[in-house]
């Protein structure tokens, strides 16, 4: 609908052009009251961007803005990290994750049910590994990888699962889904162009939603029963 | 040997003052326009919304980017304008000769283009402080400039106005050359623009977007709208030498 009345707006200026292109009188509202008029808007423009510069500086997004191509790089780190859990080699997990939750719960029982419920955001991912000693604890990280929303970092934005031990059942309950709607103000293709490395067309960059897992550390001798996958076993 | 010698360059001064006082009409042009454009701007020049498994997401953009393009179509039609008879005429109050005159146009068009160049970032400033009052705006993220990035902003903006004028002011020359122009220009653009669509794959209006929109040197960029001005302004010096005194 925008798009048909921008036309319409466009064809209306070019129309008016090309009447007072066929016209042999200048168009002029007497040079007087013009200079009153651009002077009073050149004013309120000034007097605008004062109030700007002085409010909205306040928001002002101190991160740094990552580019498309960063957000790959970061998307490419996190699904080799995963896939490298599932062959049981965790060394690129903490570049790829960070660990935004941990939990630690007493466990003297011989199996753990785990229970994971479907919530509006699916089911969350659960890796398991077993320890070398049996020390009656079971250990569970909740790791989460960058997320950004047109190259804005949202990660801290996003809620960690819930974890409850009853008895032998280990719930997991999924993060609830967040929402985030965000304004951006940008001064313009014209202003970013050299500066960003931003181009007509590149304006609006790719978001990235970072993977999520719940890594289970748990004594050695117990048996899991649940939709898990093991670390090196 | 005269009693008085007049210079070349100062006539074209004098014209110029002249210019800047007598076209002073098409600035209201760029009031209303640029008044239009801020009402188009204020839903957001651009937005984006999607969801994943935890985060469900939208953005809304507020940028100068259809000011500008507002005002590029401006300083082209502005550029068309001082072509005509009505304007043209009032070079012959002066000793004049076609050279001076257009020289004279040139350096008001350069001038408009810079006034609407810098209204065009104050002018982004006002709709943006409108949407920041008025608009619900859940969560703000201002991308501020630094010194380097505004100045090169301005006068990039400048330049792309100024670039429009030029091609605005050949249009114009070329109308005034033959008004059968005035059919073969939007003809040839047009008919251009929709046989390179046809195929689904346009690749004419993107290259001529793409040889300006994604140069990342500014250096580079100042030397192809020069380059490109160039031709434009010379052509229609060529063209309207050729032109009678009166037409």
């Amino acid at each position: 609908m925008i798009n048909v009345a921008l036309l319409f707006v466009i064809f209306v200026i070019v129309a008016s052009g090309i009447g007072i292109m066929k016209s042999t009188n200048k168009v002029s509202l007497g040079t007087r009251k013009i200079r009153w008029i651009l002077g009073g808007y050149t004013i309120i423009l000034a007097i605008a961007t004062v109030i700007s510069l002085s409010v909205l500086p306040n928001y002002k997004n101190d991160q740094k803005v990552a580019t498309a191509a960063e957000m790959t790089k970061i998307e490419d780190a996190q699904t080799k990290a995963i896939d490298n859990l599932y062959s049981g080699n965790l060394v690129d997990l903490d570049k790829a994750f960070s660990e935004k939750k941990k939990w630690s719960f007493p466990f003297e029982e011989k199996s753990l049910d785990i229970v994971l419920t479907e919530g509006e955001t699916g089911i969350m991912s659960v890796f398991a590994e077993r320890k070398s000693e049996n020390d009656g604890e079971i250990e569970a990280t909740y790791h989460v990888g960058k997320s950004y929303i047109d190259g804005v970092d949202f990660t801290n934005e996003l809620d960690p699962p819930e974890l409850l031990l009853n008895g032998q059942q280990l719930t997991v309950n999924n993060p609830t889904l967040v929402t985030v709607s965000f304004s951006r103000f940008s001064p313009g293709f014209a202003f970013s162009q050299f500066s960003k490395g931003e181009h007509f067309s590149q304006e609006i960059r790719s978001s990235v939603i970072g993977r999520d897992f719940i890594l289970l550390k748990v004594p050695n001798d117990i048996e899991i029963n649940g939709n898990i996958s093991w670390i090196n076993e | 040997m005269y009693l008085a010698e007049v210079k070349a360059w100062d006539i074209v001064k004098k014209q110029y003052r002249y210019k800047l006082k007598s076209y002073f009409g098409v600035f209201t042009s760029l009031i209303v326009i640029q008044l239009l454009a801020i009402l188009f701007s204020f839903n957001g020049t651009g937005s984006g919304s999607g969801s994943s498994n935890s985060i469900q997401y939208d953005f809304y953009y507020y940028t100068s980017d259809i000011i500008l393009i507002f005002m590029m179509i401006w300083a082209f039609i502005t550029a068309i304008i001082i072509t005509t008879r009505a304007y043209r005429y009032d070079d012959f109050s002066f000793v004049t000769n076609r050279t001076i005159s257009q020289v004279s146009n040139i350096l008001f068009l350069l001038s408009a283009s810079i006034f609407a160049g810098i209204t065009v970032y104050l002018s982004t400033h006002l709709f943006q402080i409108l949407a920041f009052y008025f608009k619900d705006n859940y969560s703000i993220i201002v991308d501020s400039l630094s010194f380097t990035e505004f100045v090169m902003g301005m006068i990039t903006s400048i330049l792309y106005i100024f670039l429009f004028a030029c091609a605005g002011y050949l249009v114009g020359i070329l109308i005034q050359l033959h008004k059968g122009f005035l059919l073969i220009i939007p003809t040839i653009l047009f008919g251009g623009l929709i046989l390179d669509g046809v195929g689904g794959d346009p690749e004419l209006f993107v290259n001529i977007t793409r040889f300006f929109g994604e140069e990342t040197s500014f250096i580079l960029f100042i030397c192809k709208i020069a380059l490109v001005s160039s031709i434009l302004l010379l052509a229609s010096l060529g063209i309207s030498n050729r032109m009678e005194v009166r037409k």
